[in-house]
């Protein structure tokens, strides 16, 4: 019984991490190098280590003092509480000598600057645990300040840049960049000059006439109260639209085609849902695939199939058909493109919803006497109102954020996506380019903050299983036949356009000679293949650190309660919002120079990845987490597991198959990345995505089909050779689930 | 006895609730001390501030001389029984019995001769190999046993653990577990909202309610001697009257002069508790006694064990309960003799 | 179990390593041609001289800004094709150095004077346009003989034009016009034109495969793209307006402070010996001049002699700032203009 009472206050069990952590910080700070000689990661500047500086320089002095400190702190034999208020300070006091050293000495930062303060950082999370401040695991609560360091640098930083590098110019505040660009006719003109007649009256006379029109309908039917406001509204609404319709300039067109894909969008996804659930066609079954198809689908793929198909000379316009038609140039081309890439997202969401809605409230409506009609008013339309919302305001930032189907299909019409890429690549203007990008940034917010407030931001939806209960009626006959014709008409449309990539790949030229060759694929030899390989390499390379991040954020945001915390949720899912081009730019303009450069490495592109998929795996995290009861964790903890050990050993195992998917997510959405890393590519680490576009653009289409092809294939092999691991792994888990 | 475990002065606030409101308790070495209370009256609360989930905003937690209150989970010395059993389901019986050990870095031989030797104390040698969802409930429940106690923890912690096991398993696991506890003399602190369980286990009992704790004692002195309405109302069932003092062990309640046990005469009104099966009843008079109360049946209803009769006398409801061989029936006149030294004066709470 | 995991990480981290090691010299190429040609010097060069190379395919506009984004820290050794005047610019900014190659005097006289040694001629392509005649007759219109005939409304939604931000060959047009018709005159007709545009292209042979699939009927490109469009087997024919067209001096720079300056001194004297020129044509689907009076001309190349070529003033047009002045007036008042 003596065992208890010979301690009067208990060793810590991170302490050994503590001394390891601390030696390592001394260690990194006094004999690794702090500057590099350039972009290169691995010149080392070997006279630049803190020993050196020490010698001429204060702040290098002070950070050698801050380690030794902090592991002095960390071996002294002083009670737990007072040793942490020492780690917390020593820490804290270390990281901020560290950053002004790398700030002031403004260099490239070698491996003494990114290990030192990781160190720094960690015994910071260990102090304030220690001191008794916050009641949280050590490890946790350095994770706790790592995810929020990492956040804050390849998130927050880049998207700042942008915003600042709009009114920053040449070292000084000016609003002229961002006044030039947004009168230009090129961002948006409601009233052209160059045309006869004024846009925004006509739009003003069309939004009159709908209000007016709306007082009439409803004082024909009696809704007294409500015309009035209804009226209004609509005319507004309008107004609205008709004078995007007729405006013109990029802000226009990406925010018309952003509200019509939306609406299309949503339709069509609400339709097949409807097919999904309720149909009794045999075309149901077919139904499946669409949910794997924007996920396979690398970009441009669409656009130029588009093209193959219905352009001037496409295969099914003019040999088919026979017209001669150049409508599916511009807009209209860009929105039929992305109305088949997002409308499989709207179906994901809406599946949910049509699931959700409860097939016997359908039935106690029915027995209260409800016609087919009221069914969908009073009780239908209510509860799917909120999913259908939902569907429309993702598919709106998808559709806002893209950046493949305007530049292959849109006719060299402005889009802002685009423009930010013409800004920076072509006219070389970073300012003007983060006008555009913070332009952008800020609509795609809008709708992300709206959406995140008002619904609860099921960003992702997790397809579970079909709840047990009253059998959802099924649809009438005829609606089934009609939308199972649209359905039918949107399969074959797909099959033509993904199979129209393959044919091009291995026919001598589309279009005039469909004679079967294998040159095209021989051509990708050599560039082609080592642009494979790099992709596969790099975005093998993120993958890993994209789920490890993710899933951490995410069980850090779920079960630990740390100030800030909704803060870093929506931080890191700010990245997921965020369209790609506006990183993009933002990654160029925060990592070229001083001690964060690091553009024209391949860190930079693998950084990219790894914070632009991170949310995935916060979702695929949290969703597992939900899963797993909370005294697992207790449990684990009880028998004296620290936090790391019960996330390696409880956690992570019962998360596997979501871990798994995150992992394949990660891997795959960074295989078919494209406009976050346009600006970051390097000779030596081009990817497959920009490779396609170059071949695309320079009329070598036969080999852009090809490397497509082989691309999709490989991409297709991923996903279902993992599914059949994650189902090999599933089922064990899976009657495991309960606590 | 050793004092093993004392709570000072604890206090847990969510939010604007208070969900444990200054309790102070003492737990001896090798006590079994139940937790009692309805749900939500903070005794779960109060087990995961001892188990280190919680930090409180005030007060503080010793084991021994140790004050713990600001230690992590993993560096009490405690272990805990989930109510789910939380076993991973991940991981063999031996595995899950084995994770403490682990964590202790135990060498893995004599780790293995721990494992063996516990599921041999809870009755599960064969079943090593086997995974959580393979064992019934009982077996479950072991398991999770096990793994508290492999680690020889200071305190065992215990919440709920047989609230997911049917009627009848709930008793024998009740015994078995009553049986080890005494066995290896280990201090165990139990939370439970069944106060049949909470008797039948227990060493020391205290009832809680609202965050607070009413009353600490052997089960006995708890039942016996309820000091409030809760109380006595929570453990069991009883019959309150409110009377007033009218001389020295005299109180009139109703029409009615009760003679009470307790000799107090201090003036005013007071509430007084009976337990059913306290209040005798007879079919007559017989040769009278103090109270005596003639009354009429309004209701029976056959319980098994007992019949439970309402009886209206002077005003005055009595629930009681008489053997199932007694008969008697609804509207019949019947005599109730309350004996005095049972008729408690319990605080109003 | 385990083992599938362990499984999946070794092929994470094992597939990619494979890439690691190569020849220990190596060039990095700023590639501005058609990517086979592109792709054939990537094959090609390491067998003539032992070093690897490396490439990134990025348009004379694109590539320009590319280099002045990395004005501090250059990734690029050397600047391959492309039209001349982004070549100017990035001399003039001091983006790429002179350097005279030991083959200079092999190198066509007119070519080597008119850029003034800013920068190295690599070959000398002549602008003009594709032609569908078979979407022309679809739509009645008649063959354009000369730039103004573009304007015809005719020709609605049957023009492609390459954007002068990013292609050097819609600068060139754009400079041939002003250099034609005067400045005021020029943006006249290409606001007139720009009702007729059906697609501005980012790069500047697009609009040739344009005119190859029948997309459009003119597309404005440099004539040996549309060439390469005949020889690919689309129906279509080629030509330039009468009243005069411009021509490119496609570009070979050595970058200023080059991270592998040996390397990109051999790659420069390898590209210009005929060995090298002759990939173009051969292998890289590009028709040009080539700049090495030894290097045959091919026999499908659009020659000047074929075409009224003006005596285009590279060193003005080519100079940075009349160059950003043009090409932000064309944005500011042409490109947004409705249809």
């Amino acid at each position: 019984m003596a065992r208890a009472v010979a301690l009067p206050q208990t060793r810590w069990a991170a302490q050994p991490a503590v001394a390891a952590w601390a030696a390592a910080t001394v260690l990194a700070a006094a004999a690794l190098p702090w500057g590099r000689a350039g972009r290169d990661l691995g010149s080392w500047l070997w006279d630049s280590t803190g020993v050196v500086l020490a010698s001429g320089s204060l702040l290098a002095a002070g950070v050698l003092l801050a380690s030794f400190a902090v592991l002095l702190a960390g071996l002294w034999p002083a009670p737990e509480r007072t040793r942490g208020v020492a780690l917390a300070a020593f820490g804290a006091c270390g990281m901020a000598l560290s950053g002004l050293l790398l700030g002031v000495r403004g260099t490239p930062t070698g491996p003494a600057g990114v290990l030192a303060p990781l160190g720094f950082l960690t015994l910071t999370g260990f102090g304030l645990s220690s001191s008794g401040r916050w009641f949280v695991d050590p490890f946790l609560s350095a994770a706790v300040l790592w995810a929020a360091a990492f956040v804050a640098l390849f998130i927050l930083l880049p998207l700042a840049s942008v915003v600042v590098a709009s009114v920053w110019v040449d070292g000084r505040f000016t609003l002229e960049v961002v006044h030039r660009t947004l009168t230009s006719p090129a961002f948006l003109a409601l009233d052209h000059p160059g045309t006869p007649h004024n846009e925004l009256a006509v739009a003003a006379a069309v939004g009159l006439a709908v209000a007016v029109g709306t007082l009439v309908l409803g004082w024909y039917l009696r809704w007294s109260r409500r015309s009035l406001p209804a009226g209004g509204a609509a005319g507004l609404a309008a107004a609205a639209l008709a004078s995007l319709y007729l405006g013109f300039g990029a802000f226009r067109n990406s925010l018309l085609l952003a509200v019509v894909v939306g609406a299309v969008s949503t339709a069509l996804g609400f339709a097949f849902a409807l097919l999904s659930e309720r149909s009794q066609l045999p075309t149901r079954r077919l139904l499946g695939t669409l949910s794997a198809l924007p996920i396979i689908t690398p970009p441009f793929v669409l656009g130029i199939a588009m093209l193959y198909l219905f352009g001037r000379r496409g295969f099914v316009t003019y040999r088919l058909l026979g017209v001669s038609t150049d409508v599916f140039f511009g807009p209209l081309g860009v929105a039929v493109a992305q109305v088949l890439a997002y409308t499989p997202i709207a179906y994901l969401v809406l599946v949910g919803v049509v699931r959700a809605l409860d097939a016997s409230l359908e039935e106690a409506a029915q027995t209260l006497g409800a016609s087919p009609w009221h069914l969908v008013r009073t009780v239908i339309w209510p509860l799917a109102r909120p999913g259908l919302a939902n569907a429309f305001l993702l598919v709106a930032i998808e559709s806002l954020a893209d950046f493949a189907n305007p530049i292959v299909v849109g006719g060299g019409k402005p889009f802002l996506a685009t423009e930010v890429f013409f800004a920076i690549v072509g006219r070389y203007n970073p300012h003007e380019a983060a006008t555009y990008g913070a332009v952008l940034l800020a609509l795609t917010l809008t709708v992300f903050v709206f959406q995140q407030r008002w619904l609860g931001g099921a960003f992702y939806v997790t397809v579970t299983g079909r709840p047990t209960g009253a059998r959802p009626q099924p649809l009438p006959l005829w609606l089934d036949w009609a939308l199972s014709a649209v359905f039918v008409v949107w399969m074959v449309v797909v099959v033509l356009l993904y199979g129209s990539v393959f044919v091009g790949a291995v026919t001598r030229l589309w279009g005039f000679d469909y004679t079967f060759t294998l040159r095209h694929l021989q051509d990708l030899h050599p560039q082609g293949w080592q642009v494979l390989r790099t992709t596969v390499q790099l975005s093998a390379y993120a993958a890993v650190p994209s789920v490890v991040v993710g899933f951490l954020i995410g069980y850090l945001v779920n079960r630990v309660d740390f100030p800030g915390r909704r803060a870093l949720e929506f931080s890191s899912m700010l990245s997921f919002a965020t369209p790609g081009t506006v990183m993009g730019i933002g990654y160029v303009l925060a990592f070229n120079q001083g001690p964060l450069l690091l553009t024209g490495t391949e860190l930079v592109i693998v950084l990219a990845f790894v914070f632009r998929n991170m949310p995935v795996a916060i979702r695929a995290a949290v969703a597992a987490l939900e899963q797993i009861d909370r005294s697992l964790e207790e449990a684990s903890t009880m028998l004296r597991a620290g936090a790391s050990t019960t996330l390696r050993r409880v956690v992570a195992p019962l998360a596997r198959s979501a871990l798994l998917s995150g992992l394949v997510f990660a891997f795959v959405r960074a295989m078919t990345a494209v406009s976050q890393v346009i600006f970051l590519i390097t000779p030596q680490h081009n990817l497959a995505t920009t490779q396609i576009l170059s071949y695309l653009e320079y009329g070598s289409q036969g080999r852009g089909a090809a490397l497509a092809s082989v691309l999709t294939l490989l991409l297709v092999t991923v996903v279902a050779s993992l599914q059949a691991l994650s189902r090999r792994l599933d089922p064990r888990t899976a009657q495991l689930g309960a606590g | 006895m050793a004092v093993h475990l004392r709570l000072v002065d604890v206090v847990k606030r969510f939010g604007a609730t208070t969900a444990v409101d200054g309790v102070s308790l003492d737990v001896e070495e090798g006590c079994f001390f139940t937790l009692l209370g309805p749900s939500g009256c903070g005794k779960t609360t109060l087990l995961r501030v001892v188990a280190g989930f919680h930090l409180p905003d005030r007060g503080e937690v010793f084991l021994r001389d140790r004050r713990i209150t600001h230690l992590p989970p993993q560096a009490r010395g405690t272990a805990m029984v989930f109510q789910e059993y939380a076993l991973f389901p991940h991981m063999t019986v031996e595995e899950n019995v084995g994770y403490g050990l682990r964590m202790r870095r135990v060498p893995a031989g004599q780790a293995r001769e721990r494992v063996r030797r516990v599921l041999e104390l809870v009755g599960l040698v064969g079943q090593e190999h086997k995974y959580p969802h393979q064992l019934s409930g009982g077996q479950q429940q072991r398991v999770a046993l096990a793994r508290a106690l492999v680690v020889e923890p200071e305190v065992l912690l215990l919440d709920e653990p047989l609230s997911n096991l049917d009627a009848k398993l709930r008793l024998r696991v009740r015994e078995e577990l009553r049986e080890l506890q005494r066995r290896l003399g280990q201090t165990t602190l139990y939370v439970t909202h069944d106060q049949e369980e909470a008797l039948a286990l227990s060493d020391r009992v205290a009832v809680m309610n609202a965050g607070r704790v009413l009353q600490v004692g052997t089960p006995e002195e708890v039942y016996l001697r309820p000091r409030n309405r809760f109380v006595a109302e929570f453990v069991g069932m009883a019959n309150f009257v409110r009377a007033r003092w009218v001389g020295p062990g005299r109180v009139q309640a109703g029409g009615i002069v009760l003679r009470v046990g307790e000799g107090r005469t201090s003036g005013g009104d007071v509430l007084l508790a009976i337990r059913p099966e306290e209040v005798r009843v007879r079919t007559e008079p017989g040769d009278g006694g103090p109270n005596l109360l003639q009354g009429r049946v309004q209701s029976v209803t056959f319980l098994g064990p007992v019949r439970r009769c309402t009886v209206e006398t002077d005003g005055l409801r009595w629930v009681v309960d008489v053997q199932p061989d007694v008969r008697v029936e609804a509207a019949q006149e019947v005599y109730l003799e309350v004996p005095p030294e049972r008729l408690r004066v319990v605080e109003e709470a | 179990m385990r083992r599938a995991w362990l499984l999946i990480l070794g092929l994470l981290l094992v597939v990619p390593a494979g890439s690691g090691a190569g020849p220990a010299q190596r060039v990095v190429v700023l590639c501005s041609p058609n990517p086979a040609w592109c792709d054939a010097v990537k094959e090609e060069f390491p067998k003539a001289t032992g070093i690897a190379l490396d490439y990134v395919r990025l348009s004379s506009g694109e590539g320009l800004a590319r280099l002045r984004a990395e004005r501090r820290n250059p990734s690029f050794d050397v600047w391959f094709g492309g039209t001349g005047d982004p070549h100017m610019v990035a001399f003039e900014e001091g983006l790429t150095e002179a350097y005279r190659p030991r083959s200079w005097n092999d190198l066509r006289p007119e070519l080597r004077e008119a850029v003034g040694g800013k920068y190295i001629p690599l070959y000398a392509g002549i602008l003009g346009w594709a032609l569908n005649e078979r979407v022309l007759r679809e739509r009645n219109a008649p063959v354009p003989r000369t730039w103004k005939d573009l304007a015809d409304p005719r020709y609605r939604g049957l023009v492609a034009y390459p954007n002068p931000n990013t292609s050097g060959t819609g600068y060139t047009m754009l400079a041939t016009l002003v250099q034609l018709y005067g400045e005021q005159q020029a943006f006249e007709l290409l606001k007139q034109i720009h009702r007729n545009v059906a697609e501005y292209t980012r790069s500047g042979a697009a609009p040739g495969q344009l005119t190859g699939r029948g997309e459009v009927a003119v597309g404005i490109t440099f004539i040996h793209d549309a060439v390469d469009q005949v020889l690919k087997g689309f129906p279509i024919s080629y030509g330039a307006p009468r009243d005069g067209t411009g021509y490119e001096i496609g570009g070979l720079s050595l970058v200023k402070g080059a991270p592998n300056r040996t390397a990109a001194v051999t790659f420069i004297e390898w590209a210009l010996t005929p060995e090298a020129q002759r990939l173009g044509p051969e292998r890289g689907q590009s028709y040009q001049i080539p700049s090495n009076s030894k290097t045959p001309i091919p026999p499908v190349a659009p020659r000047f002699e074929a075409f009224r070529v003006i005596k285009y003033d590279f060193l003005k047009y080519g100079s940075a700032a009349v160059r950003d002045r043009l090409v932000k007036r064309w944005t500011d008042e042409v490109f947004p203009l409705p249809k």
